[in-house]
């Protein structure tokens, strides 16, 4: 029984250890959540707050309904990773908050805390599990959603750096690490 | 040693069958990628030619030098993430070949861009299961082979969706954001 013990805790760390294939552990993905929202909030202070207010052109989103879009979709797969109830509920960010910098600012970094809150909370076997439901047709993995809600956050804080441009400000540097 | 046969075998299948905290496995990635590929593409499309010399403020990059920006930053992650070399030389001290001399036109813009993810997507189907998590060095940074993929992934994310504004601004209504 002793070898079959050893063989147990051997195999055990070799596979835990290698998280095969994962592009990013868990542990991983809230250091990148964290870095996300540290790179947000640098793109939240660079814009003044008459810039809040502003579209590149009249018909899209302003400065202020991309940063709070970025959020409600935060606390949209968030919550739909973790199971946990969305305190922002079914309504889009960018109908009820006052789009001031100073608001702007505290509802981001608060989907963003939500957010690495979520990750921190799933046990490590549920992160494979299939999440509820499915999303325009396609059954994703909890952890998937959070690859997704990465990338949503990516393309439109991306969006935002030619906002910053047009107003005459230089973006924060590109921040991928 | 029948016993220990059978622990050996449920144990690797347990662990391999599911690989743990992952955010996207290998073959996820692959898709992955190739969606952002014919993403990318819609961008490359929606364009016309003389836009892809467009830009919003003097100082910053057109149209073309974005794609072709995104496109360098895919042989380099994808060669350094996977150790198989850009045909074009790609390394970190030197990767804005494309950018800098590739023709700005549509369709050598377009060419190059799909290379570049064809490049990548090639590499990440090479990178065997048990190098995927070797950790490696990309400048000063210590990160695994599968998380500077992750880090590319990110990287055309980004100035697509930038790109995206460039479309606005020359009156095109830009493609539908194409998560799945």
């Amino acid at each position: 029984m002793k070898k079959l013990a050893l063989l147990f805790v051997l195999t055990t760390l070799l596979f835990a250890d290698n998280a095969a294939f994962a592009q990013f552990t868990q542990p991983q993905m809230i250091a990148e959540w964290q870095r996300a929202k540290a790179y947000t909030k640098e793109y939240l202070d660079a814009m003044p707050e008459d810039g809040y207010s502003f579209k590149p052109t009249p018909e899209i989103r302003s400065f202020a309904d991309q940063m709070l879009h970025l959020a409600s979709t935060n606390y949209f797969f968030a919550s739909a990773a973790s199971r946990k109830s969305n305190p922002a509920g079914q309504t889009a960010l960018e109908k009820t908050v006052s789009p001031t910098k100073e608001t702007v600012t505290k509802v981001v970094m608060d989907s963003y805390d939500f957010m690495i809150g979520a990750l921190q909370s799933m046990a490590p076997g549920k992160m494979d599990e299939m999440a509820k439901g499915k999303f325009h047709g396609v059954e994703l993995s909890n952890a998937n959603l959070f690859g997704k809600a990465f990338e949503h956050q990516t393309h439109h804080r991306g969006q935002t750096t030619i906002y910053l441009r047009v107003k005459g400000i230089t973006p924060p540097a590109e921040r991928l690490f | 040693m029948k016993r220990l046969q059978l622990l050996i075998t449920l144990l690797v299948l347990a662990f391999s069958g599911s690989p743990a905290f992952a955010q996207f496995t290998q073959s996820q990635m692959i898709n992955e990628w190739q969606r952002a590929k014919a993403y990318t593409k819609e961008y490359l499309d929606a364009m016309p030619e003389d836009g892809y010399s467009f830009k919003p403020t003097p100082e910053i990059r057109s149209f073309a030098q974005q794609m072709l920006h995104l496109a360098d930053a895919n042989y380099l992650f994808g060669s350094m993430g996977s150790g198989k070399p850009s045909p074009l030389g790609h390394t970190l001290p030197a990767h804005n070949m494309l950018e800098k001399s590739n023709a700005r036109t549509k369709e050598a813009t377009t060419k190059a861009v799909m290379d570049s993810y064809d490049f990548v997507i090639n590499a990440l189907q090479q990178i065997p299961p048990d190098q995927w998590q070797q950790s490696i060095k990309f400048g000063k940074a210590d990160i695994t082979r599968a998380g500077l993929f992750g880090k590319g992934f990110e990287h055309q994310t980004h100035h697509r969706g930038q790109a995206t504004i460039y479309l606005r601004l020359k009156g095109v209504t830009p493609p539908a954001e194409k998560l799945l």
